[in-house]
């Protein structure tokens, strides 16, 4: 069990929300669309240069950038 | 206001909102409902206002109003807003259905609790049902309803199952026979004096999974096997690119190729209409001057706006429109969204240029979807780069005849067209760019961005549903608009061309006017003052130039595209012509409708000025720098 960012968790690997950075200026958008504490959520599909990623949660793909991700606190 | 009206006839009314999320088939349920036929589309934005229609059933009348899709009412965009203030004004409704995707209920809970949160006049509805089983999902709707206190119908909108019992579960929650009562504690979750953004939407959504680990039950794994497979093709970065480019040519060649035959056959039919027209006004005397006003003026631009655009429209909105339902689309912002994040925007810009495609002034409506103002606004003023459905037909005429004209067979020619349309798009693309990059740096705004797109489920299209729909909807739509654009520019152009003041037509003073301006531009008058004359409507640039051309020769009716390149090679069109009028059909101002649609959405005069100046001076630039390249490649050689 260790706390980490969003952008950094690796593609296929659970993890648990644990919260958002209150600097994430996205930071609303993000609860709307299911990032909330205790969400469970992984990246699977990314770009080059880790520009955007792809996660599953809550049954569903999201797409969103490593300046959003880096936002994410989870833990696994 | 909870008490139903009752009608002269005696039949309630019963007023019903649709809510829900984005992808969960609203619209298809509204279409379903009402039997209207609303357009719909497999992505997140696809409905950006209200739209509203009736049905009578269970001896009373329903008027429905369709919400557009929102996640949550508690944030603040403004598709959010408009759902939130709906559902807010209780007055509006006498029963609320919320559209949940049954595949992924827990995310779907989210807005139903907020929903609830509101009003218990609802009844929950999951969409979709018939998938359950495919992917191993079950719900006990029981339980369900027990947890949130009211009703739950399962629905399959596009099987068509369920429906009648979704109606008579929202007539008895609106006559009261149906009682739903209050499971939530508003002060438990969503008292705002207490809790912050964060500290709701985190039990709203603790809420949501308790009551779906009590209800679901999933044996298998919800990524189905098949959207995985299509996702490692469409998302990853090697072939993503490749595999969205391959399907826009196989788009545009069915389009090219497909649009050589019907055009043919309306050229036909067209002549044979005239001769009958012809005969009737001999039978009745007319007039020659207003025979030839109708006939040659009217007349001869109508078919030639329906013979040139009803072909390709009939088969890009379609084909089009099967793209949407298949939920690609938004797979492509995400793979754009990297290139479009170096010019200071974000994917979600390419679905908006998409619609696009379509129509402009739709496109600059869905630009909705783009959150961040400063974006949102360099997607409205650039999104006339993209040629609309009024402009596609006449750029894809121009390459056929004058690049591809060594190409007799039809195959080929198509093949040979699509290349070069592809090249031109892509180039249209970079310009958006490069634009959209200018003006992220003078428009100010806060620079940091944002992507956050749900990529949905695969769905099956349901191919000749939509295809009717689209045809009867889209290209019924534009046709129509287009012609009721050509009867009076028909008109204005032939009095144009006869009305002569010191022995030469107005059109000809005009034309000769811009003669100097557009020879810089590699063009001659005729066309750059069609140009400026097509701003009612793009599809009329080619009937005017047509027109405008036979005023001093005579203008036969529409056969073929090689009778089209004869008419313009003897009015002194060579490929340099052809290259700069595709520039400059390319780079158009937007037309009448899209700058209304630009002005209602940015609210700015100022925005739309540049939105039409801003095209326009791309087009006489690049104009003006091929003129002058291929003037020195001349005295070169």
């Amino acid at each position: 069990m260790h706390n980490d960012t969003l952008q950094n968790l690796k593609i296929g690997t659970e993890a648990t929300i644990i919260g958002i950075d209150r600097n994430c200026r996205n930071k609303l958008r993000l609860f709307d669309m299911g990032f909330t504490k205790g969400s469970v959520i992984t990246p699977l599909w990314q770009s080059k240069n880790k520009h955007i990623t792809a996660y599953r949660i809550k049954g569903t793909l999201i797409g969103l950038r490593t300046e959003e991700s880096r936002y994410i606190n989870i833990i696994l | 206001m909870r008490k139903p009206k009752f009608t002269n006839n005696d039949k309630k009314e019963i007023r019903v909102a649709l809510a829900g999320n984005p992808n969960v088939g609203k619209t298809t349920l509204f279409n379903q409902l009402t039997g209207m036929k609303q357009h719909t589309g497999n992505w997140a934005g696809k409905t950006v206002s209200l739209s509203q229609g009736e049905f009578v059933a269970d001896n009373a009348i329903f008027s429905i109003t369709d919400l557009p899709g929102a996640y949550s009412l508690l944030s603040d965009s403004p598709e959010e807003k408009i759902a939130k203030d709906y559902i807010e004004e209780k007055k509006n409704y006498t029963c609320v259905i919320i559209v949940a995707d049954a595949t992924v209920l827990e995310r779907n809970l989210n807005l139903t609790l907020q929903i609830l949160n509101i009003t218990y006049n609802a009844v929950l509805c999951l969409n979709f049902s018939d998938e359950l089983k495919k992917k191993g999902i079950s719900i006990d709707t029981d339980e369900l309803s027990l947890q949130l206190g009211i009703p739950v119908v399962m629905v399959s909108a596009s099987k068509k199952k369920g429906i009648d019992k979704l109606i008579s579960t929202v007539k008895n929650i609106s006559d009261g026979t149906l009682k739903t009562y209050k499971t939530l504690k508003r002060k438990d979750m969503f008292d705002d004096k207490v809790y912050d953004y964060a500290q709701i939407s985190a039990k709203v959504s603790e809420e949501s999974r308790r009551i779906a680990n009590l209800c679901v039950k999933s044996s298998k794994d919800t990524y189905a096997d098949f959207d995985r497979k299509l996702d490692k093709l469409l998302l990853s970065p090697i072939t993503g690119i490749p595999a969205m480019i391959l399907v826009f040519a196989v788009v545009f060649w069915l389009t090219a190729f497909g649009a050589n035959y019907p055009g043919e056959l309306l050229g036909w039919f067209f002549g044979w209409i005239k001769t009958l027209i012809l005969q009737f006004f001999e039978f009745l005397k007319v007039n020659d001057v207003v025979k030839s006003l109708i006939v040659d003026g009217i007349y001869v631009t109508v078919s030639w706006v329906v013979t040139v655009m009803l072909p390709p429209a009939i088969i890009f909105f379609p084909l089009f429109a099967v793209l949407e339902e298949t939920g690609i689309l938004p797979r492509f912002a995400f793979n754009l969204d990297k290139i479009f994040a170096k010019s200071g925007s974000n994917g979600k810009q390419a679905l908006t240029m998409l619609m696009g495609f379509g129509c402009n002034a739709c496109g600059v409506m869905g630009c909705r979807i783009i959150n961040n103002k400063r974006e949102r606004l360099c997607a409205i003023v650039t999104n006339s780069f993209i040629p609309c459905n009024g402009r596609l037909p006449t750029l894809i005429a121009l390459i056929s005849i004058f690049f591809c004209n060594t190409m007799y067979d039809p195959f080929f020619n198509s093949l040979c067209t699509t290349g070069i349309l592809l090249l031109i798009l892509m180039f249209a693309v970079l310009m958006t760019l490069v634009v959209t990059k200018l003006l992220s740096h003078s428009i100010n705004g806060y620079s940091e961005n944002g992507f956050i797109l749900e990529l949905p489920p695969y769905r099956k299209p349901q191919i000749i549903k939509v295809t009717l729909l689209s045809i009867k909807e889209k290209v019924l739509y534009v046709l129509s608009r287009a012609i009721a654009v050509a009867v009076p520019a028909g008109a204005l152009i032939w009095l144009l061309a006869n009305i002569n003041i010191s022995g030469s037509s107005l059109l000809c003073q005009i034309n000769n006017f811009l003669e100097p301006l557009a020879s810089v531009l590699g063009v001659d008058g005729v066309i750059l003052s069609a140009v400026f004359l097509s701003f009612p409507a793009n599809e009329i640039l080619m009937p005017i130039i047509l027109m405008s051309y036979a005023s001093s020769s005579s203008l036969t009716e529409y056969s073929t595209l090689s009778e089209l390149g004869t008419l313009l090679t003897q009015n002194g069109w060579i490929k340099l012509t052809a290259f700069c009028t595709i520039l400059l059909c390319l780079f158009h101002f937007p037309c009448s409708t899209t700058c209304i649609s630009i002005k209602r959405e940015t609210g700015s005069t100022f925005w739309t000025f540049v939105s039409v100046l801003i095209p326009l001076a791309t087009g006489f630039a690049l104009c003006f720098i091929i003129n002058l390249i291929s003037a020195f490649v001349i005295s070169f050689s």
